[in-house]
């Protein structure tokens, strides 16, 4: 194997997970090739650092941190239950008040059309059959 | 309590049991976060709401895998929404800056934790160049990596996390180690 073979081998070769012939011919190319012994030591600290970034005891306070983030949470929620509760109601209203201005209009629509329907139709009957640019020219 | 009860006991609104699980999975549930974002701070926000998820979604655990994958999937997901959350803030943040004229980095991987002070504080240049290299892989080979380097999880295990099969497990941790030696071997030369 060449020099470049062996190096991208050694990740595997540090980890002895390699057949047992290229294990030999790599263990004797790192005799006399300092760049992949220097390689494989590089590998095996950045490994080591692996694991070294592990945590090993359970921090006693983290349950009180993670009790303190839930209840902000469920205050934020109910917070934004009750906006939204807000926004419900204020839709609601809104739609009654409208609601109620629509129908009261409807009614007073109806009697008034009831009372001067004919009136109506007679006085703007003229405006309805032609544009009022058109009255007006003749007015002239 | 075993794991049964245990999430049956959640799934009731019980507290203790709550604080057992918590008691139990700290420590799983934060490194797996830390070998995702590489800081305390951040692994700590984020395995918070790992557990906020668990407490809140465990009428939905069917017991169809262990706690313990269900976890790690959570825990997963969790970690790589908040590294995909924090890219787009950081590249809105490159595109304002690269607008607006201010020379900050427009590398958007390394802005996500190595231009921090704690991370500065706490690490050298070579752990930097690590977790870039880690950082760098495609997502499902780093997922593997990370379950199997940072939390000692056997191909098997991986493959029930992420629901692959074992040999897809052995394929994408083939290529991850491949595609870090690549890497860790160009930041080798340039060092050297
Ligand atoms: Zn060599």
């Amino acid at each position: 194997m060449k020099h470049q073979q062996i190096r991208d081998k050694l990740i595997f070769f540090r980890e002895q997970s390699l057949p047992e012939n290229e294990t030999r011919i790599i263990q004797e190319h790192l005799v006399h090739c300092k760049e992949c012994s220097l390689f494989l030591d590089r590998l095996n600290e950045d490994f080591a650092t692996i694991q070294s970034e592990k945590l090993v005891s359970a921090d006693p306070f983290y349950y009180t941190r993670l009790k303190a983030k839930m209840e902000q949470h469920e205050q934020l929620g109910v917070t934004s239950r009750s906006w939204a509760q807000v926004v419900v109601f204020s839709v609601l209203l809104i739609f009654a008040i409208s609601g109620g201005i629509m129908l009261g209009k409807n009614f007073s629509t109806l009697d008034y059309q009831n009372e001067t329907v004919t009136s109506e139709l007679l006085l703007f009957d003229g405006v309805k059959q032609e544009p009022i640019e058109q009255f007006l020219l003749t007015e002239e | 309590m075993d794991e049964e009860q245990l999430i049956q006991a959640i799934q009731t609104g019980d507290e203790r049991a709550f604080k057992e699980l918590v008691e139990k999975y700290q420590l799983l549930v934060v490194n797996t976060c830390k070998s995702f974002v590489h800081n305390m701070h951040d692994a700590e926000d984020i395995s918070q709401d790992v557990f906020i998820e668990v407490f809140n979604s465990a009428h939905k655990f069917r017991g169809e895998s262990k706690l313990s994958t269900w976890i790690y999937r959570i825990t997963v997901n969790k970690s790589l929404n908040f590294i995909r959350d924090h890219k787009k803030q950081s590249l809105f943040q490159s595109i304002g800056n690269t607008l607006f004229g201010t020379s900050q980095s427009l590398d958007v991987r390394l802005n996500s934790y190595a231009d921090r002070p704690d991370f500065q504080a706490e690490n050298n240049e070579r752990k930097a160049n690590l977790y870039q290299a880690i950082d760098a892989l495609p997502e499902r080979q780093r997922i593997a990596f990370n379950l199997n380097k940072f939390e000692d999880l056997s191909y098997r295990e991986i493959a029930d996390v992420m629901q692959l099969s074992v040999s897809s497990v052995e394929s994408l941790m083939h290529r991850a180690k491949l595609n870090l030696q690549k890497s860790l071997y160009a930041c080798y030369k340039n060092e050297n």
